[in-house]
Formats: C-alpha cells, sequence, structure tokens
C-alpha cells in the first residue's frame, strides 16, 4: 500500500477549506436575497390594502388614494409588449434554426441578438425615445413608425390568406407555373402593404405624439425581441434531427415539420423563455422613463403617456412625503412577488417536463 | 414466380456537397415489387447514402447532386418537378433509431394520414387499427392508444414507426438498418415482420448484418467504396458469388 500520511492529511484540510469558503460565500449570496425580499415583505404588508389598486393617486402631500393607473399602465404596456416582442421573436428563432440554419446570416443575426440581450436597458429607453417620442412641430417619426408596422402586419395577413387561397383552391403543381404565382403573391402583398400605409398614414399618423404608451410596450418588446429568439432558437436546435427526417420521410412539408413536431418537442423550453422574458422586462424601469413616462391620471389610452409601477416607484421613493414611500414600497412587493411567482412558475414547467420524460 | 420491376436504378452518381468525388459511382440496380432487396457492405460504403436517394432525402441538405435516373414505374424521381411530397407518400422510411413523435401512440400512427387532409374519425382509427395490426404491434397497445409513444420499449416503438409508415399505404418502404439499435428478441420480431410485409409493399433494406441480409431478403446487393459490386438473388450472393470481393466479404475476411 502506498501513502503519504502527512499528504493525506494536507488534502482533507484543504478540502474543509474549500468546503467552508463555498459555503460562506453561499450563505452571504443567500443572506442579502432574504433580507431584501424580507424587507419589501415587511414594509410592502403594511402598505397594502385595497384602495392602493382601486383609487387613483390623491394630489402630492394629501393622504389616501391608490395607484390604480399604475397597476392598469404595467398591465397594458406589459401586455402590449408581450404581444409585439413574443411572435416577433417566436418567428425570428425558428427562421433562424430552421429555414436558415448554419447559414452566414443566421450566425450574424444570433450573435447580435446575444448582443442586444446584454444591452443597458436604458440605452434601449432612448433608442425608442429618439425614433418613437418626438416633441410636437417635428416630423412625427413614431406615428410613421406605428403606421408601418400596422401596414406590414396588414400586409403579411393579406399576404398570407392570399397564399392560401391561391395554393388551396387553384392547385398548381408545376414548377414553372407555381414560380409565377409566387411572384405574383409577392407582388400584390407588397402592392398592399404601400396602398394601406399611404391610406392609413394621414389618417392616424398625429394620434401619437409625445410620451405614449406605444413607446414603452416598444422599447420592452424590443428587450424581449432577442431573450425570446435566443431562447426559441437553442430549444429548437436541441430537437434531434432524425426526428425532423422521419417527419420528412412521411411526407410532411416544412411547415407541418415545425408545427407539429419541432414546436411540440420544444414547447416547454419556449414557454419557458417567454415567461421569463415577460418577467425580466416587468421588472425594467429605464426603458420606460424615457418612453411611457408618467401619468398621474387613469387612462387606458395607450397613445397617451401612461403610468407604470416600476416608474412609480422610482418617483414616489424619490419624493418628500411619507405616504408616497409606503407606496413605493406597497408596489416594489407587488412586482417583486409577480416575477417571483411567475419565475417559480416557468421552474415548474421545467420540472413538470422532465417529470413527464422518466 | 414472375418478377416486376418496381423501381431500377440506371448510371446513379451521387455527389454530397462541396465535393467533386461522387459517394456513389455508377449504380445500376433493379428493385423488384413484393421482394425484400437488401443492401450490405462495409461502413461508409454508401448503402444508407443510396438508400436515402430513393425518397430523395438528400435534398433536405443543399448542395447534394444527383446524376443519372432512378425510376419509380418508369418515371424518374431525380426529374427537378417531382413532388417531394407525393414521392415521400409513394415511398416510405424507417431509421435506424425509432423515432417516434411527441404525441400519443394513436396520433403518431394517424400523423402521416393527418397532413393528406383525412380528418374523419372512424376513417383515421380504421386505418390506424389496421396499420397496427400490420406491423404486429395491435395487441399491445390498443389498450393504451392515448398514452405518449415516449412510454414504450426501444422494439415497440421501431414498429410504432413502421406502422406509421404502412399508414399511408406507400408502394416502397425503406429500411435503414432498422435492428441496430434493437435487444434480439425485438430484432428478431422485425425480421419477421419485414418477411411479413413484403406481401403489400416493395422493401429495401440497409443491414451491417449480413445473417439478416440472408434471413430477410430474397435479393442482395453488395456495395464496396461507392459501388455496387455485385447484385444477385440472396442465395446465390451468400452460396456462390461471381465477385472476389463479395466472397471476401460474405467469409469475414474484411469489413
Amino acid at each position: 500500500m502506498i501513502s503519504n500520511p502527512g499528504y493525506v492529511k494536507r488534502r482533507k484540510i484543504r478540502g474543509f477549506i474549500a468546503l467552508f469558503l463555498s459555503t460562506l460565500a453561499a450563505g452571504l449570496g443567500l443572506f442579502w436575497l432574504g433580507f431584501i425580499l424580507f424587507d419589501v415583505l415587511r414594509h410592502g404588508l403594511t402598505a397594502i390594502n385595497l384602495e392602493l389598486f382601486l383609487e387613483d393617486p390623491a394630489p402630492p402631500g394629501i393622504p389616501g388614494g391608490g395607484l390604480r393607473n399604475a397597476f392598469v399602465g404595467q398591465i397594458l404596456i406589459t401586455f402590449y409588449a408581450t404581444i409585439i416582442g413574443v411572435p416577433l421573436g417566436l418567428l425570428a428563432g425558428t427562421f433562424i434554426a430552421e429555414y436558415a440554419r448554419g447559414t452566414k446570416f443566421a450566425r450574424v443575426v444570433s450573435i447580435l441578438s446575444d448582443i442586444m440581450v446584454s444591452v443597458p436597458s436604458i440605452v434601449v429607453g432612448t433608442f425608442i425615445y429618439a425614433i418613437m417620442v418626438q416633441p410636437q412641430g417635428k416630423i412625427n417619426l413614431g406615428g410613421i413608425f406605428g403606421v408601418l408596422f400596422l401596414s406590414i402586419i396588414l400586409a403579411i395577413i393579406f399576404g398570407s390568406i392570399l397564399n392560401l387561397i391561391v395554393k388551396k383552391v387553384i392547385r398548381i403543381s408545376e414548377s414553372k407555373a407555381g414560380k409565377v404565382v409566387n411572384l405574383f403573391v409577392t407582388l400584390s402583398t407588397i402592392l398592399f402593404g404601400l396602398v394601406t400605409f399611404l391610406i392609413l398614414m394621414p389618417k392616424l399618423v398625429d394620434r401619437i405624439h409625445g410620451f405614449n404608451g406605444w413607446a414603452g410596450a416598444s422599447a420592452l418588446a424590443f428587450i424581449m425581441i432577442p431573450v425570446v429568439l435566443r431562447t426559441t432558437e437553442d430549444m429548437l436546435t436541441l430537437v434531434p434531427w432524425t426526428l425532423r427526417e422521419a417527419a420528412f420521410a412521411l411526407g410532411a412539408s416544412y411547415y407541418n415539420v415545425i408545427k407539429d413536431i419541432v414546436y411540440r418537442s420544444a414547447i416547454t423550453g419556449i414557454l419557458t423563455g417567454i415567461i421569463l422574458s415577460i418577467s425580466r422586462v416587468a421588472g425594467e424601469t429605464a426603458p420606460l422613463l424615457f418612453t411611457s413616462f408618467n401619468n398621474s391620471y387613469f387612462t387606458l389610452n395607450m397613445n397617451e403617456p401612461m403610468a407604470s409601477l416600476t416608474v412609480t416607484i422610482f418617483n414616489y421613493a424619490m419624493g418628500p412625503y411619507e405616504d408616497w414611500h409606503e407606496k413605493a414600497w406597497a408596489a416594489a412587493f407587488v412586482i417583486t412577488f409577480f416575477i417571483l411567482i411567475v419565475t417559480i412558475l416557468s421552474r415548474s414547467i421545467i420540472h413538470l417536463k422532465y417529470k413527464n420524460k422518466s | 414466380m414472375s418478377e416486376n420491376l418496381k423501381m431500377q436504378v440506371k448510371n446513379f452518381y451521387f455527389y454530397y456537397a462541396g465535393s467533386k468525388e461522387p459517394a456513389l459511382k455508377n449504380i445500376n440496380m433493379p428493385i423488384y415489387e413484393n421482394r425484400v432487396t437488401a443492401l450490405i457492405g462495409p461502413s461508409g460504403c454508401g448503402k444508407t447514402t443510396l438508400l436515402r436517394s430513393f425518397n430523395r432525402m438528400h435534398d433536405l441538405y443543399p448542395g447534394n447532386r444527383y446524376e443519372g435516373e432512378i425510376l419509380l414505374d418508369g418515371e424518374n424521381i431525380l426529374r427537378e418537378d417531382i413532388d417531394l411530397i407525393d414521392l415521400r407518400s409513394r415511398v416510405g422510411m424507417v431509421f435506424q433509431k425509432p423515432t417516434p413523435f411527441p404525441m400519443s401512440i394513436f396520433d403518431n400512427v394517424a400523423y402521416g394520414l393527418k397532413i393528406r387532409g383525412i380528418k374523419d374519425k372512424t376513417e383515421l382509427s380504421e386505418r390506424v387499427e389496421k396499420a397496427l395490426k400490420q406491423a404486429a404491434l395491435w395487441d399491445e397497445v390498443k389498450d393504451r392508444l392515448n398514452e405518449p409513444a415516449s412510454g414504450m420499449s426501444g422494439g415497440q416503438q421501431q414498429r410504432l414507426v413502421i406502422a406509421r409508415a404502412l399508414a399511408v399505404e406507400p408502394e416502397v418502404l425503406l429500411f435503414d438498418e432498422p435492428t441496430s439499435a434493437l435487444d434480439p428478441i425485438s430484432t428478431a420480431k422485425i425480421e419477421e415482420l419485414v418477411v411479413q410485409l413484403k406481401e403489400n409493399v416493395t422493401i429495401v433494406i440497409v443491414t451491417h448484418n449480413m445473417q439478416q441480409a440472408a434471413r430477410v431478403s430474397d435479393y442482395t446487393g453488395f456495395m464496396y467504396m461507392g459501388e455496387l459490386i455485385e447484385f444477385d438473388k440472396t442465395d446465390i450472393i451468400f452460396t456462390s458469388p461471381k465477385e472476389k470481393l463479395t466472397e471476401q466479404y460474405i467469409s469475414g475476411k474484411f469489413g
């Protein structure tokens, strides 16, 4: 037997030191996390009441009132951010992982979204401010972008319906005729988009000017897109190729393969990504400061400045009134626990998946 | 016993993307209707590449190139304007590893039918039952058709995949080493199945296992370095091959 008692002893000591240090580091991290959660809970719970959700803010310095405007604003902005950001991120991720798989273009987009994920959110806020929030009198870029976006969506819907009609009703099997038909569909879609844009432009462009809810939602969507894109791409890449080949061998089209096989295999991962991206933007303040700004009054109109919980916390916590501080604590409590619940939800979805597999 | 020609490979060359050297060189062979044709040969000889040309699986990856002709009922399937979805419903395929889709057993078998627009529930369940019976799986799964297919054993999954391919009633069924991931008992079941199935479909099977080729096939092609060295009736290939290379491979001198 080869043994060196001195060496074994030193090894044991080293092992103990490593264990001690890592436990200490973990404990220290957990302590502050628990401290923050406990503090939010302690202050928040005392300040929370029904009035907070049902009433609008009272004038400064006068006690009472609630934060109904901020709650509703937060929900609306986050909702519309999800509506804009999730489909774009999901479809772009699908394009990168499936149709453009392995191409240089796909790699470039993938790297760019990695960069976009780590861009400070205040940069996104100022960017959206520059293109969507403009003082009156100047060219209304925000309005133009809004109408452009709307026309593109309408054109895509128009194009898909036209495509469906052409392919399903007038069945075309010859490839030459197919190319002509594809060209026709593409051209009429573009034409439709242009005409829609020109018609809607004078009617809608001045609906939006200055700070507005859409700008806030867009800024949050901007942050969501790369997050959803990258998780979707990663999850789709994990689906084994043989599964796709098996579906192709059955005579499935690529659309069917993606919809029925790939999405279904990756659904839990994609859902988790979406939920995490929502919880990521729900806590953002910086991108909203320059876009949706704030509003002391209750509004459902996304074309106006809109209150949000995060900006309200920022303003109220800085304010001079004790009453404001309490409300800021309550708002912080609500938003923290919303994000906590959403995160736990997404974790349990992953857990569910692995439970089903075994 | 009259032999009808189902497919015919004529002066066939295949090039992988970016490669100037053909992976398959001047392949000529017949595939007879309602017979089992086996392709054997050492690793990397091109047997799977040839098999995947029969349903144009190579088209999934850009840059791959075919030359020559592969006729299916006299029609060249390598033509540019051939409808791949149509071709793949006529020529089905079963892969090396079982590939159940992430859905129930029933939906797996019904998938090929559903994407062809068959929605009628009674017709679907009739066809699913028929396919599962053909694949000798019906008795094992008839009480749990709605359970996920991932819960089945490897051998059952492979028979499920065969049932799924059979449900769309293909004319030709391609098997790519279908038993290499299975245990001996499941292997025996699949082999038995292959022999039974030739009553309804024409079968081409790629296998590493020479005994398997001898057991299940009527015709055998021996491939080496991208070329078809010899093609003949299976008993002739295994008892009195004409080529020296074939004899050496059969007797285990290399490979």
